[in-house]
């Protein structure tokens, strides 16, 4: 029993290593020819492809939607149009009402522009620490003496979550954990996951300190001195995002400038972090800004939040990409505002600034491009397997319901997915009848048959190529109900007659002697 | 008796690939682990901006201190599984030497095993014996801070372990008769795949998985194989 299940399962993954390797062979053509005529296709199409003539309006809005947006310590916002191309970059300067203020080289212009904090996002590390040959990763700060020697390693261990401090002769030298320092280990209280870190080196020193971001805390790590301060802690609310503005105390930091940490939620107003004096001030926003686009700018006197957004698109992550795709063809109206921020954590308004951007416009030749690339992408991918098409279409509504499972599969189900299901229906059905065909001589059984025919019809050409590497024996007449039958059952699958077996002779000791050898 | 006389038969014919194996990871991965002087091992802070003099953090990710073996390692296990599987279930079919091994007073199933754990010993012996070395060198005696990490040596089992996966590949390429050409060729084929699969993975579990199954796929088979044959 045991001993049959085993031999059908490796039957089974017989097929599939011959199943993968076609599929992957399939893939290489597919790419190839894809790649192929693509290139044919380019040559054809696009070398007159031009941008369709925007109207008068159009180019003034384009320009405006495509000009640096920044502001003066007042509110005031101007747009700077910058020439990449020219030797000595230069900029132009306007006002919102579209008056010239100054033109000239970057380094040299007059005005003194807020300057925007250090935005801080999720990272997923995992990639770091993935093993290769190599063997995976370790995150390590240094710590060096005056002499720029180094003479200690403090190194993160992912898994328990905590700093290990290590001299040059291996000797641990103590644990930094989110309850600071320790010499045991029993101290240690681990870090939460970690989201990111931000690590620099103070223009007094040269040893690194990092600000540490996990689920729910903010830490900042100064390794020279073994120190991990807590800078925020709310084991009930996670942190989204980070915005540090003149928080690093490198040679570009400004001592007259204030100094703070925005720390950003998913669904609750930002916490503005100051850090002389240190304190943690809720900020009061409205709602309906609180989902918006946000920019963190701090100056000698005091801090700036600004907001940028659609006016039109809805604040729901999942219906405004709906809402996106189906208003890509029309203008989006814009809206910049700037706040300053009070030292209760109450907004108030500075300016406030709006603009459209004109829908994209791509020429008919490249259009024509797409639709014909498409068509080629129809009629290389009908050997694809009709299963991937369903794979794909169910991951895509996975992810768009932000469940990113199988995110890594997403070029390879991309490339393989059969995008003309007129085509790639039809080849598969005539695959599957033709393996029923094939098959209907050679049967040992209609279970077997059946699972063949649901492999052909799911993997299209690669199921078949498996079926027949797999499957295939010459087939011969039955000498006795005249029937095609296959030579690789001793049988006849139609009569059940065995195969005939040649006359056996007077010599033969084995079987006894055939009637017509016995007449003579 | 009769399966540990196989077994050692087994052994002493694969013993001048694995000592061959033990001994070129031994002189070369002591050398490599010898002439990796703390200096190469760290390299300046990558400064991502001079003005703000703040660190790439990429950067700070740095190989471990016996990094320099893996490859030596890994390229040493896919050559001994190949060697193995060769010795094994191919150089019997050159030599005609199939017939007395098989027609015996023992089942195929056993004499599969046997060659199965010869092949297995052959790696625990060699290779994995002198990685266990290296790593301890590099964590109790040599002069380098700080020191792997105790889940390294598990990555270094893993990188055995693909040679593993080469030798069920080749044995099953060995054992089939259809023409080196046609589906014979695809057992090594898919050692590729298996290889990319394997590393794949962002978790050392799931990269233990995928080699799992992936041995699993090529060896079934290639028992099926083994007992059907008509050597």
């Amino acid at each position: 029993m045991i001993r049959s299940i085993i031999r059908s399962f490796s039957s089974a993954l017989k097929a599939v290593i011959i199943l993968l390797i076609m599929l992957l062979i399939l893939l290489v053509i597919q790419a190839v020819s894809l790649d192929i005529l693509q290139i044919s296709l380019r040559k054809q199409y696009l070398p007159d492809s031009e941008q369709p003539a925007l109207s008068e309006t159009e180019q003034l809005q384009q320009r405006i939607a495509e000009a640096d947006k920044v502001f003066l310590p007042d509110g005031t916002l101007h747009l700077l149009h910058s020439d990449w191309t020219a030797r000595r970059q230069t900029i132009e300067v306007y006002d919102t009402a579209g008056r010239l203020l100054w033109k000239g080289s970057r380094t040299d212009q007059p005005y003194e522009y807020l300057k925007p904090a250090d935005e801080l996002y999720k990272e997923d590390w995992n990639g770091c620490l993935r093993i290769s040959q190599n063997f995976s990763r370790d995150l390590i700060f240094t710590v060096s003496n005056e002499k720029k020697q180094i003479k200690e390693f403090w190194r993160y261990d992912f898994n328990k979550r905590y700093f290990t401090g290590y001299n040059l002769q291996k000797q641990i030298l103590g644990y930094l954990s989110a309850s600071g320092f320790s010499e045991s280990r029993s101290e240690i209280r681990p870090f939460e996951r970690l989201q990111n870190f931000h690590a620099w080196i103070p223009a007094a020193s040269w040893n690194a300190r990092c600000l540490l971001w996990t689920e729910h805390s903010l830490y900042e790590a100064d390794f020279e001195k073994r120190s991990m301060e807590i800078l925020y802690e709310n084991p009930f609310v996670p942190i989204s995002r980070l915005f540090a503005v003149n928080w690093k105390e490198t040679a570009s930091y400004k001592p007259s400038f204030l100094s703070a940490i925005l720390i950003d939620f998913i669904d609750q107003p930002p916490i503005l972090l100051q850090k002389n004096p240190r304190k943690a001030i809720p900020l009061q926003i409205p709602d309906e800004l609180c989902k918006t686009r946000k920019t963190f700018y701090s100056s000698e006197q005091t801090f700036y939040l600004q907001f940028q957004w659609l006016l039109k698109a809805p604040m729901d992550n999942k219906q405004y990409r709906k809402w996106f795709q189906e208003n890509r063809d029309k203008p989006f109206d814009y809206r910049i505002e700037l706040y300053q921020i009070r030292e209760d954590g109450t907004l108030e308004h500075l300016s406030q600034f709006d603009y459209i951007k004109p829908p994209y416009k791509s020429s008919p030749s490249v259009n024509l491009y797409v639709t014909k690339l498409c068509q080629f992408k129809g009629w290389v991918t009908f050997s694809s397997p009709p299963c991937f098409a369903w794979l794909y279409k169910t991951l895509i509504a996975l992810w768009k319901s932000e469940r990113y499972i199988l995110k890594d599969l997403k070029e390879f189900t991309e490339r393989m997915e059969p995008t003309n299901p007129y085509l790639y229906y039809p080849a598969a059905s005539v695959l599957t009848i033709l393996t029923l065909l094939h098959y209907k001589p050679r049967r040992v059984g209609w279970f077997k048959g059946t699972v063949w025919l649901a492999v052909v019809f799911c993997f299209n050409l690669a199921g078949f190529l498996t079926y027949l590497a797999l499957n295939h024996y010459p087939v011969v007449r039955c000498h006795s109900c005249g029937r095609r039958r296959g030579l690789n059952r001793p049988d006849c699958p139609a009569c059940r007659a065995p195969l005939p077996s040649p006359p056996a002779r007077d010599t033969d000791l084995i079987y006894p002697p055939s009637p017509q050898t016995t007449a003579f | 008796m009769k399966y540990l006389a196989l077994l050692r038969k087994e052994i002493r014919e694969c013993l001048p690939w694995v000592l061959l194996a033990a001994g070129i990871l031994f002189v070369f991965g002591f050398q490599m682990l010898l002439n990796n002087p703390i200096q190469s091992i760290i390299f300046p802070y990558h400064l991502d901006d001079q003005a703000n003099e703040t660190i790439e953090s990429a950067y700070l990710f740095r190989p471990s201190t016996v990094a320099s073996v893996g490859s030596i390692l890994l390229f040493i296990s896919l050559c001994l599984g190949a060697a193995l599987s060769i010795r094994q279930f191919w150089f019997p079919s050159f030599t005609r030497t199939w017939a007395f091994l098989l027609h015996r007073n023992i089942t195929r199933t056993a004499v599969f095993l046997v060659k199965i754990t010869a092949a297995v010993l052959g790696f625990v012996l060699s290779i994995l014996s002198i990685w266990t070395l290296l790593f301890l060198y590099s964590v109790f005696a040599a002069d380098y801070s700080p020191p792997p990490m105790p889940h390294v040596w598990l990555e270094g089992l893993f990188l055995i372990s693909q040679g593993l996966v080469v030798y069920f590949a080749s044995s099953l390429s060995s054992v089939l008769t259809a023409k080196w050409y046609t589906t014979r060729l695809f057992p090594v084929i898919f050692v590729f795949m298996s290889l990319y699969f394997c590393f794949y993975p962002k978790t050392p579990a799931l990269n233990f998985l995928c080699t799992g199954l992936s041995m699993l796929i090529l060896a079934l088979p290639l028992w099926q194989e083994f007992r059907n044959r008509q050597f």
